[in-house]
């Protein structure tokens, strides 16, 4: 058991203005974050002793993919001594498993205020290829002209030949979650809708049978959020929200080898490690008010929907189609619009459990004429607002098969 | 082909992925396999990822499979490099020996594919030292024509 004082929260939370091009660095983005999840979380930024940094780029010096290298440079830019710094160096890592990471820091008592912040920019070339982090020059797949965007639907089609699975079922997410970013004034495709089901379905082929608003679009952008503990966050003047638990998975190097529905070495994906997560959280699956699931590309809703055990294996599709994830169904599922609608910054794993958090605080701003009073509509066409939320699950960008990362937050 | 070849990104051996790259060159699909367990994998790996043995040879396998998934991709991530093969098969294929390699299908269209077709090896030399993995339908597989 924790010791109560040092139950893990989250006290802060912040996101930059969202656009197509900001003018600014990724690193701008990531500063003007962590100074305003601070200041949400009413400290400062000598009180973080732990670090979960990531920025797309480093403006002055070496690149930062050498980790000693990378929270060397943080300290010297943030001006204050890094004590915990053992995740962070890639985009996969600054979501779930960095908060994680974290509470299990601030449980033990090695520290108590950890900091995850990331931010990019200018993620888009000029010369007509794909953002930089879709592209995998390895040895196995580079030649054959795969990369992310193909990967996934190389999952897809499996989905789809063993299951039955069928376009309107890949479409039904996307529509659900551009919809939300439809009502969102933070997001990058704010007032771009409401998008149905037909118009996913009319946007024209990537990579069959994905087609282009089932794949996350590209921005600017920023976040960060304050893990601290219950004892620190008591005089804090908005109600923290506890971590209860989650759980990590990785089976085989994402990009380089196939992605398959089943293990590389024969038989299904271990999935104990869900069960895990949600028996070391405490919660039951039917506890779960919400969903803040990583949706770089539509497929990816329906494996992490049957991955997390909410549906059966190959139920996914039909799930969704029934309106599952939208406000008014079971799952109201990346109701900020996700990467397809609010943000995908390249390293945007942070992004669904800010979400969480703000729908567990009861901060969030829609077209409903007073939700900035906290006054909602609970209409679909207006509002993005959970009803009465008390328990939500964030996931971060995993790998397309076989694993991912989840994160289970509470209000009291 | 209109694009210039040079533009396509050509695999690059590593120490371990060598005598793969070696045989393809002599028409032969190697893959890995374990003296000790017996366990054959792919991708290239410095041991085997059942029982960490370091002691495996590189077997020569039939070239036959399955078709376990295939896209048709419309929007290359990069039109220099793939542009002028849109749009191009990227499937995944389940040898016969048990592992699933993500390859190319060539000779046939996108509509001749059909779940866990047979399939089978074909090369294409990309330049002296590489030659490519492919797959086309296996004669009598019913998709399209693998002459």
């Amino acid at each position: 058991m924790t010791d109560p004082a040092r139950q893990p929260v989250v006290a802060g939370v912040y996101t930059t203005a969202m656009s197509r091009r900001s003018g600014r660095s990724g690193l701008s983005h990531a500063l003007e974050a962590l100074k305003g999840a601070l200041d949400d979380a009413g400290m400062q930024l000598s009180d973080v002793q732990g670090l979960y940094p990531m920025v797309n780029q480093w403006p002055a010096g070496p690149a930062s993919s050498n980790w000693y290298l990378h929270f060397s440079n943080w300290a010297g830019q943030l001006g204050i001594p890094i004590r915990w710094f053992t995740g962070g160096v890639n985009a996969a890592a600054t979501g779930a498993p960095a908060i994680l990471d974290a509470a299990a820091a601030i449980a033990s008592g090695n520290i108590h205020t950890a900091a995850i912040v990331l931010g990019g920019a200018h993620p888009t070339r000029t010369d007509g290829r794909t953002a930089v982090w879709t592209r995998h020059g390895h040895e196995f797949t580079g030649w054959t002209g795969s990369y992310t965007a193909v990967q996934f639907a190389l999952v897809a089609r499996r989905h789809m030949l063993e299951y039955g699975t069928t376009p309107a079922q890949l479409a039904a997410p996307a529509a659900a979650i551009r919809s939300y970013g439809h009502v969102n004034p933070a997001a990058v495709m704010y007032g771009r809708g409401p998008v149905d089901v037909d118009t996913v379905l009319e946007s024209r082929m990537v990579a069959d049978p994905l087609r282009l608003l089932m794949c996350a679009q590209v921005n600017d952008g920023g976040g960060a959020l304050i893990v601290t503990s219950a004892e620190r966050a008591r005089d804090l003047p908005d109600p923290a929200i506890r971590i209860l638990g989650g759980a990590d998975q990785l089976c085989y190097p994402a990009y380089a080898e196939a992605p398959l529905l089943e293990h590389p070495l024969g038989g299904p994906f271990p999935t104990g490690w869900v069960d895990d997560g949600f028996a070391r959280a405490g919660v039951r699956r039917e506890d779960l008010d919400f969903l803040s699931l990583y949706d770089g590309f539509a497929i990816w809703i329906l494996t992490q929907l049957e991955m997390l055990g909410l549906c059966g294996a190959g139920e996914a599709g039909p799930f969704v189609e029934s309106g599952a994830l939208e406000l008014d169904g079971r799952y109201p599922t990346c109701t900020d619009g996700g990467c397809m609608s609010f943000s995908h910054n390249g390293t945007p794993s942070l992004f669904r459990p800010i979400e969480a958090v703000r729908q567990l605080r009861g901060e969030v701003i829609d077209d409903c004429p007073d939700s900035e009073s906290g006054v909602h509509t609970y209409d679909k066409t207006l509002c993005r607002r959970v009803r009465d939320p008390k328990i939500g699950l964030a996931m971060s960008m995993g790998p397309p098969t076989g694993g991912g990362n989840f994160v289970i937050l509470a209000r009291d | 082909m209109s694009a210039s070849p040079r533009t396509k990104p050509v695999p690059e051996p590593s120490e371990i992925s060598l005598p793969f790259w070696e045989a393809a060159r002599r028409g032969e699909l190697r893959i890995q396999r374990c003296d000790d367990c017996g366990q054959r994998w792919w991708i290239p790996k410095a041991a085997c990822p059942r029982c960490l043995s370091e002691a495996y040879r590189w077997e020569r396998v039939s070239g036959r499979g399955t078709l376990y998934s295939w896209s048709a991709v419309h929007r290359p991530a990069d039109p220099e490099a793939f542009g002028d093969e849109i749009p191009y098969l990227v499937a995944i294929v389940r040898l016969e020996e048990g592992p699933h390699m993500l390859t190319r299908m060539t000779a046939c269209e996108p509509e001749d594919l059909v779940k866990d077709m047979p399939v089978e090896v074909v090369f294409e030399q990309a330049s002296d030292e590489i030659t490519l993995y492919k797959f086309r339908p296996a004669p009598g597989a019913g998709g399209g024509d693998p002459a």
